[in-house]
């Protein structure tokens, strides 16, 4: 089971209009592992976790989470957890009630206030949305990403916005969910975020995988992850 | 069904949290009652032989689900779209129609409320007369709702902004509430008001409901405009509504 393969991303292809978002991209996420798709804004990383996640449907090459397709197979969202990019909840909406919604969607499903706690929101089961602070609503998506307990969990520019110390303790918590057994596709487009968290790492540019590998196979000869990122993005450029 | 059950629950509880919503649709319709049906409803002349609370009550019922189904429904939609929200639900084991279910049922519940409201406290305080047939008022009734649904989920479903579907539901809402017999009386109304209003599928609930309550008759023309634009409306929605802006 070690190496089973729980995302599978094949030549995937996908345009907007005359925009070719996605230029054949093709990865693997193994079981278990924290797998980090790496890239500048505008890179593509987001329309292919949106391909994973089933929201999107590719124009060309497959798609197979947990071998299925997560378009046409809504069975998929019951073992996949999502946290998306700028993802927002009603303002007035209290973190118990979007806890009772999402947790109504599953058969079975973690308990909502074990899982609250386990985030640190135990306090704010009354709190409105908006009265949530960044890193609250990072971890009430993340708790809500994991009600279903899903085999894979996919993280969209996580801590996007977060200050240090929020993003310090968010990382610790994506080393949780590691260590839980679940396998994570973690978007992000920042190059220490994803050595620190990542087993292993794509980087796209321009719709293509750039670069493949472990974070230190892609260091390389490089000083850092950084020049060494900053080398492959430029060349792209 | 479960899930559309808990959605539903959260919905109203934010319906309710929204002062301006329980303000227009529950709370106005009360207190135009208090204003014009403080004289009685003794019969008159100038309204076929109906009492001035019959002829409001009827009109009042029209603008509570008009309220909370045309605009609640279309500004919710476009501002859970706009917001991302719907997109989140998406990912989500969440069904679309438990989504979409939950708002048609949470704004259903807002104007069965509302409406309820409105008939306790007109019989118990201004003479409401009794429905010359209640079945027929009950049956007029959901065909209002639902083509007054119909039309908000369409709006909600068609306009790509949040501004843009305040601007266009507002342009339907606002006729549809002044000049169908909904807020004024359609007897007090200028003669090409009158004309105009013939275009409003919501006009057609004003009178059916008038009819069936005052004299137990069904307008049947009125049932076939409200069923068809619903079934047409909600068609057309099904096939233009788009999980997220762009």
């Amino acid at each position: 089971m070690e190496n089973e393969v729980v995302v599978s991303i094949r030549d995937l292809r996908k345009s907007y209009g005359a925009k070719v978002a996605v230029d054949g991209i093709s990865l693997d996420v193994r079981r278990g592992e924290v797998f980090g798709v790496l890239g500048p804004n505008g890179a593509g990383k987001t329309t292919t976790v949106e391909c994973a996640a089933g929201l999107r449907e590719p124009d060309g090459g497959t798609v197979r989470v947990l071998g299925l397709d997560p378009v046409t197979d809504p069975a998929v969202r019951h073992r996949v957890g999502v946290q998306l990019q700028h993802a927002v909840l009603p303002n007035r909406m209290k973190v118990r009630e979007a806890m009772r919604i999402f947790a109504s969607a599953y058969p079975r499903h973690t308990d909502p206030g074990a899982l609250l706690a386990e985030w640190g929101l135990a306090e704010q089961h009354g709190t409105a949305f908006a009265a949530l602070s960044g890193g609250q609503r990072q971890r009430l998506f993340i708790a809500l990403a994991l009600l279903g307990d899903p085999e894979v969990v996919v993280l969209d520019e996580l801590t996007t916005g977060l200050d240090p110390a929020a993003r310090r303790d968010t990382w610790s918590l994506v080393r949780a969910l590691r260590t839980r057994g679940v396998s994570v596709l973690l978007v992000t487009h920042a190059m220490d975020e994803a050595e620190r968290l990542c087993d292993r790492l794509v980087v796209i540019t321009g719709g293509r995988v750039a670069a493949a590998g472990t974070p230190a196979e892609l260091r390389g000869a490089h000083q850092s992850m950084e020049s060494a990122y900053l080398a492959l993005t430029e060349e792209a450029a | 069904m479960r899930p559309l059950f808990a959605l539903t629950r959260v919905e109203v509880a934010l319906f309710l949290r929204e002062p301006a919503a329980v303000l227009f649709t529950l709370a106005l319709p009360l207190l135009l009652l208090f204003l014009n049906g403080s004289n009685g409803n003794q019969p008159r002349e100038f309204f076929g032989g109906a009492g001035v609370v019959d002829v409001v009550v009827a009109g009042y019922l029209v603008y509570v689900m008009t309220t909370s189904g045309v605009l609640g429904m279309a500004e919710t939609l476009a501002d859970y779209r706009d917001k991302g929200i719907l997109r989140r639900m998406r990912v989500s084991p969440l069904r679309p129609w438990q989504i979409l279910g939950s708002h048609a049922l949470t704004n259903l519940l807002m104007s069965v409320l509302g409406a309820a409201l409105l008939v306790v406290v007109a019989s118990a305080f201004f003479g409401l007369s009794r429905p010359a047939s209640i079945p027929l008022v009950l049956l007029v009734l959901a065909a209002a709702a639902c083509c007054v649904l119909a039309l908000g989920f369409l709006l909600g479903a068609m306009l790509p902004t949040v501004r843009m579907t305040q601007a266009v539901s507002s342009a339907l809402y606002f006729p549809s509430i002044f000049i169908s017999g909904a807020l004024f009386p359609r007897e007090s109304l200028p003669e090409f008001a009158q004309r105009l209003s013939d275009v409003l599928p919501v006009t057609y609930a004003v009178n059916a409901i008038r009819a069936a309550w005052a004299h137990g008759v069904l307008d049947g023309t009125a049932l076939i405009v409200l069923l068809g634009t619903a079934v047409v409306g909600t068609a057309v929605a099904l096939r233009a509504f788009r999980w997220e802006s762009r």
